[in-house]
């Protein structure tokens, strides 16, 4: 039998420095004006929902800086991806990039970061509140979604999760760091793809753009990085007609000093736009602190079209491989597993699973309580 | 010169946006010939469309990269901006009326203008209020309408300080436009009244009240008295927009 308990949540003990609720965006409504916003490293957060084998859209916090403190009022599965925020449970570490099992009364905690900035808690259950035009993802400027109208995770939040959710996360994933996410040492170059007004400026100007190390500064957040260093000339104006501006666009106004729109960006803007960073190097930004220096490569759109493909096909194979769900059945007078096929797991309720996970072999251990 | 429907020039926007340009100035018939190509391209609705933000004079349109080459994209929105039908028909429009009042505490920068324009109070709000504006896009902020048509009588430069929360609701100026503030924004327009109506709601479908395309009429209250009757009956879902069907 199914359980529904009304507890299944989690409480907010403290929010950390900047922690809000976020999807992959909300896509339908630019055209009312509504920013997309969604999870800054999308890769990150995508990542985190495929190793749980959910939708990828599942919504998920996403941290800044230093995580929040959270006490878990029901057992759930998560997945701590992004930043290398040294996660724990209780006063034990806990690895990230994989499925962990918090118990119920266990408080998550974070470290200090030690690469990166914003780190993503997924979960295997699914936040029990009302969406936003669509969308769970936060947007703090103007107050739209999440799960406290637009408000960032404050103390004593209590969020509930639909109910509670028995499923497990795949059993094994082909997920490696090394090939699914972003290589420390090419973090600082970001590839580009000049457009769409980089007839206003002249080819010394561009050369200057593309040649010269940007400074990301402290008036960076999730509308926009501001970056400075060479300022870059515009041939004559430096407004355009407000226009519709992509996700990493970098815009150049009148001062010269760039600026990278991101997922919190209005829909429209007045300034030109010399590039676009490619997609997959968005999360590359997300992870950089103030005060990192960038440079930009220059990449044509097949060739960005191609990384971006690749890149697609990669992250597919995460978790596609031969599997079945996995079915059995606890034989309570033996103590003894059984396995069967069709039989869902979901319909057990007293055992406790740990997993470990080590390429496709895994360990099962149950106990019976 | 016909301004409208002139060949697309369409240019990459990174690897999952184009941006289409229609023209190179705001104009009214740049601007219907945006939203018939955008409505057009959304009702063929093609499986890698994501979303068109139309504006004054283009669109950027995000599309899967997965399921459409660069090329290929190309040549479709070429191509089906010669195809479609190219409906002249832009005479008719809807007129929606937003209940205004201007000054006194709503309109903090209406003595600004007053100064800049050595025009009386009762001046500007008649010529303000007498215009038809055309809604030539949504953007800035959730529910923002960019509307032309200021008269020119009242053009006064932005505000040097820009406020950093403007209340929602707020109409103002700049130069040659004029907007209502749909949501606390920071802005450095001058404010010169307020609407009760709003003009974004996300609980509602669609969450905007007026469309690209659309007319915007202000109707100046009398009093603060009538002002918050209107706003009691929102509040109430009691009130209903006055909007008409009229000739351009």
């Amino acid at each position: 039998m199914k359980s529904i308990n009304k507890k299944s949540s989690i409480s907010i003990i403290d929010p950390g420095i900047f922690s809000t609720i976020q999807d992959l965006g909300r896509y339908k409504y630019q055209k009312f004006g509504v920013p997309t916003s969604g999870a800054l490293d999308q890769s990150a957060f995508t990542i985190g929902n495929l190793i749980l084998g959910n939708d990828t859209n599942n919504p998920g916090i996403e941290t800044t800086m230093i995580g929040p403190k959270i006490k878990f009022n029901s057992s759930e599965w998560i997945c701590v991806t992004g930043a290398k925020s040294n996660p724990k449970i209780n006063d034990s570490e806990i690895k990230m990039w994989t499925p962990v099992y918090v118990k119920r009364n266990s408080i998550l905690s974070f470290g200090q970061n030690t690469w990166g900035v914003r780190s993503y808690i997924l979960f295997k259950n699914t936040f029990n509140f009302e969406k936003t035009m669509d969308s769970y993802s936060t947007n703090t400027n103007l107050n739209i979604g999440g799960h406290n109208n637009g408000f960032q995770l404050l103390a004593n939040d209590k969020i509930s999760f639909l109910e509670k959710n028995d499923k497990l996360p795949p059993f094994t994933n082909n997920f490696d760091i090394k090939k699914h996410y972003i290589k420390e040492q090419d973090s600082y170059t970001l590839r580009i793809i000049l457009g769409p007004h980089d007839d206003f400026f002249d080819s010394n100007n561009i050369k200057k753009f593309l040649e010269s190390e940007y400074e990301i500064s402290t008036q960076s957040n999730r509308i926009g990085f501001r970056l400075s260093g060479e300022p870059i000339k515009h041939k004559s104006k430096s407004d355009i007609i407000s226009e519709g501006g992509a996700l990493g666009s970098i815009q150049i106004p009148g001062d010269g000093q760039p600026i990278i729109l991101l997922q919190d960006r209005g829909t429209t803007g007045g300034y030109p736009k010399i590039a676009t960073i490619s997609t997959i190097d968005i999360p590359k930004l997300a992870q950089s602190n103030p005060g990192q220096k960038i440079r930009f490569k220059k990449i044509e759109i097949e060739d960005a079209i191609s990384i971006y493909r690749a890149n697609n096909q990669i992250l597919k194979n995460i978790n596609n491989f031969e599997t079945k769900d996995i079915n059995i059945q606890i034989d309570n007078n033996n103590n003894k597993i059984k396995t069967y096929e069709n039989i869902k797991l979901n319909h057990q309720k007293s055992f406790e699973v740990n997993s470990e996970y080590k390429k496709k072999k895994y360990t099962l251990k149950i106990k019976l309580s | 010169m016909n301004k409208s429907f002139s060949k697309p020039s369409i240019k990459l926007a990174g690897d999952s946006a184009v941006n289409v340009d229609l023209g190179g100035i705001i104009h009214p018939e740049i601007n219907f010939s945006v939203h018939t190509f955008s409505t057009h391209i959304q009702k063929n609705n093609p499986k890698w469309l994501i979303q068109i933000i139309p504006a004054y004079k283009g669109m950027l349109i995000y599309y899967d990269p997965l399921g459409i080459e660069f090329v290929n994209l190309k040549n479709y929105l070429l191509k089906e901006f010669e195809t479609m039908e190219k409906s002249t028909n832009n005479t008719s429009s809807t007129l929606i009326t937003i209940p205004t009042l201007y000054g006194g505490k709503f309109g903090p920068d209406m003595e600004n203008v007053i100064n800049h324009t050595k025009l009386s109070k009762r001046e500007i709000i008649s010529i303000h209020s007498a215009t038809n504006y055309l809604v030539y896009a949504i953007g800035f902020s959730p529910g923002f309408p960019y509307l032309g048509g200021l008269s020119q009588k009242l053009n006064t430069p932005r505000l040097k300080n820009p406020r950093t929360k403007i209340p929602a609701g707020s109409v103002a100026i700049a130069e040659t436009q004029t907007g209502i503030y749909p949501s606390p924004t920071p802005g450095g327009w001058q404010i010169i009244g307020k609407t009760p109506v709003k003009l974004f709601d996300p609980e509602r479908t669609p969450p905007v009240l007026v469309n690209p395309g659309d007319m915007i009429k202000f109707e100046p209250l009398k009093s603060l008295k009538e002002f918050t009757e209107i706003e009691n009956k929102i509040k109430q879902n009691k009130y209903s927009i006055r909007t008409n069907e009229i000739n351009k």
